[in-house]
């Protein structure tokens, strides 16, 4: 098993590699730069010059992409012991204003629109926010989607089973544009219960992600948009859950367990909802990563301080470094989610077993 | 005295989007203590649905027992409570199922499958129901039995893990065991190997059985009487040794010319009965077998036969008698559907 998990870790790495390389390319074929600024906002030539030389943008894309991954030390040592490589002069001239000591060192870079900040700042201040938030939101997700699927499984075409489905699409139906200004309108403006934006949760956090879950400004804060959030992974995980029980009911080692004189209660808990919950936990792997990477509508509704809007607006701003290292920590987050999916089967299933 | 199971009546019937689909029309028969009761005909023919239908395992909707009375032990099963049938099921009354690849769960171990019924039923804690599942395991030929316990399923062979459904259904010392098909899915040694099991464990626990089969060859050895059902009605109910040797209904008359011979001089070829059994849903007026019967006469178009005594405990439905009659046609099956 051990075996497993470190070959399927190493297995990762060429991917996130390529998919590095993918971004990195990718965003700068997109036309347009980090400081081209149209109109009034338009700045000096020679201003946007000394810019893009600072971050090193006046690099052929090679070494651009060396200097991300590997580091402006190793980057510049590369150039002065082969210096007959195109570009290394400039990359010998540059390397000493570094902007990076490398990837494979932990270093993301420095933020190109948010002067004087690194990434490694950005995703430490609003990862664990979006981390937190997430959590919340699937714990919802669960608690509520999870019973729903199996008392609607249990009560097939009965008014139960109709009207946890009626909620289920609806919850699926609205947007979480519409849900979450309701829930600000309905709960804080004009109940007064909860707060209406901002995050509750501060800094320092237990092993740097799970907060002081026993503070109520933290759930003041958390529960409205963790309810927007929720709501529509809860009708997902309803319609999955039941789908699967329904299935497995009418499997004919559920029939044995009748046959033994078992109690309904117990048939199903014991007998069929391990199996029905695989391919609920194939899902919940990556839909807790898209989730606790932050949701760009939701952190804005609610004014949240998270990762989701570094995901959007770094696009639009050209800004290389954030774009190709929040899009690596999802994927870094999204194998890590995975791997834990197929342990988690391997528990569930002892069919499936892995060497 | 009275028998152990006295099935009166029994009608099951199942409502679906295409009508009523009438399964089971009205069954009666009785097991005594310790007999053995052989069930045969085609698939389709009520054989399953009716002994589910004792122990209410029926999955409801759509199924729903709309008749008739199940006495065991001088209890009518369908009318108990269901915390009443769950004490009977699985502890007085077990079934083993046909395809053991299936009707084990995949995730549990076999000890957990087994020794929950035992700690259900005999209200043994972990440790006592363990002893007794590892001595069921042995019971039924697990080698190395302590060991094995703790393996899944996978792990087995079709055959092991039907003696292992076998060690579940006999964990509670049943009064009645259900055996509905349970060789059908294993291959023929493994069949021999399952019924002799079965002969031992009989003598030893001293159980009523029902064993239903469609291979009336391999029930000869084991029951007592034997029950031949058809379109979910019983056409011939006799003492085992009288049905093979003096059927009385057109259908047992072509299942056993189905069967190859080994007392013949000159191998004959097989006969098949053709065509195919009534469609459930628009159950025939008359006899359900006259679509395929070479004996059929006027009356058996509308009017059903009735069950009635025409030897020792033999009883067959139909209105004539083959000992004495002639065919009235060559290929029913092919006139029925010209008219």
């Amino acid at each position: 098993m051990l075996a497993y998990i470190i070959r399927r870790i190493l297995w990762s790495i060429p991917v996130l590699l390529l998919l590095t390389l993918t971004v990195f390319l990718m965003m700068r074929s997109l036309p347009g730069g980090p400081f081209d600024f149209v109109g009034d906002k338009s700045l000096p030539k020679s201003v946007v010059e000394n810019l893009e030389r600072r971050h090193h943008l006046d690099w052929p894309l090679a070494w651009q992409f060396s200097s991300y991954v590997l580091g402006d030390g190793i980057t510049g040592g590369i150039c002065t012991g082969l210096s007959f490589l195109p570009g290394c002069e400039l990359v010998q001239a540059g390397a000493r204003i570094g902007v990076s000591e490398g990837l494979i060192f932990g270093d993301l870079g420095m933020a190109l629109k948010l002067r004087g900040r690194t990434v490694n700042e950005l995703v430490a201040e609003s990862l664990p926010i979006s981390f937190q938030l997430g959590m919340v939101s699937m714990a919802i997700a669960l608690i509520i989607g999870v019973p729903l699927g199996i008392m609607s499984a249990l009560r097939q075409n009965s008014w139960v089973d109709y009207s946890s489905s009626f909620i289920a699409v609806l919850g699926l139906s609205i947007p979480n544009m519409v849900l979450g200004p309701l829930l600000i309108w309905i709960f804080p403006l004009t109940l007064g219960l909860f707060a209406i934006a901002g995050w509750g949760a501060r800094p320092p956090f237990f092993l740097g992600f799970i907060p002081n879950i026993f503070d109520w400004e933290f759930w003041k804060h958390a529960i409205l948009p963790a309810i927007t959030l929720g709501t529509a992974f809860s009708a997902t995980i309803a319609r999955l859950t039941r789908a699967s029980l329904l299935q497995i009911i009418r499997e004919d080692y559920i029939r044995t367990a009748r046959a033994k004189g078992l109690r309904e209660q117990i048939v199903v808990v014991r007998h069929a909802l391990k199996n029905s919950l695989i391919p609920v936990i194939t899902v919940l792997g990556p839909l807790i990563v898209a989730v606790v990477t932050g949701t760009f509508v939701v952190e804005q509704i609610f004014g949240i301080p998270g990762m989701g809007k570094h995901f959007v607006t770094s696009i639009g701003n050209r800004d290389y470094t954030v774009i190709t290292s929040v899009t690596l920590i999802y994927s870094v987050l999204l194998v890590t989610g995975n791997l834990m999916v197929d342990i988690v089967y391997g528990w569930l299933d002892p069919r499936i077993r892995y060497s | 005295m009275a028998p152990l199971l006295d099935v009166n009546n029994l009608t099951t019937h199942f409502y679906t989007q295409d009508g009523v689909v009438k399964a089971v029309n009205g069954i009666s028969y009785s097991v005594d203590e310790g007999e053995t009761v052989g069930i045969v005909g085609e698939s389709g023919s009520g054989k399953s649905v009716g002994v589910m239908s004792l122990v209410r395992l029926i999955p409801t909707p759509p199924g729903k027992i709309v008749d008739g009375q199940v006495m065991f032990n001088g209890q009518d099963l369908l009318t108990l409570s269901k915390n009443e049938i769950r004490a009977i099921r699985g502890n007085k009354v077990a079934m083993i199922f046909q395809d053991p690849m299936t009707s084990l769960n995949p995730v549990l171990t076999i000890g957990r499958q087994i020794s929950e019924a035992v700690e259900l039923h005999l209200g043994m804690d972990k440790k006592q129901a363990r002893n007794r599942t590892i001595e069921l395991l042995e019971l039924v030929g697990i080698p190395s039995a302590a060991d094995r316990i703790d393996n899944y399923p996978h792990q087995f062979s079709g055959g092991m893990r039907q003696r292992v459904m076998i060690a579940m259904g006999l964990s509670c010392n049943p009064q009645l065991l259900i055996a509905d098909e349970p060789t059908t899915a294993l291959d023929v040694t493994i069949q021999a190997q399952i019924v002799d099991l079965v002969k031992r464990l009989r003598e030893e626990i001293g159980m009523a059985i029902i064993w239903i089969t469609h291979d009336l060859g391999l029930v000869a050895g084991l029951a007592q009487k034997m029950i031949v059902m058809y379109g979910g009605n019983i056409v011939e109910q006799a003492p085992v040794v009288d049905l093979y040797k003096n059927p009385r209904h057109p259908y047992t008359l072509g299942l056993l010319a189905s069967l190859p011979r080994l007392d013949e001089d000159r191998p004959k070829k097989l006969l098949s009965i053709e065509g195919l059994p009534p469609d459930l849903v628009n159950y025939p007026q008359g006899c359900p077998f006259y679509a395929r019967c070479n004996y059929r006469i006027d009356k058996c178009a509308d009017t059903p036969p009735q069950l009635k005594e025409v030897g020792v405990k033999h009883k067959v439905a139909c209105h004539v008698d083959v000992q004495t009659a002639k065919w009235t046609t060559e290929h029913p099956y092919e006139e029925f559907n010209l008219m």
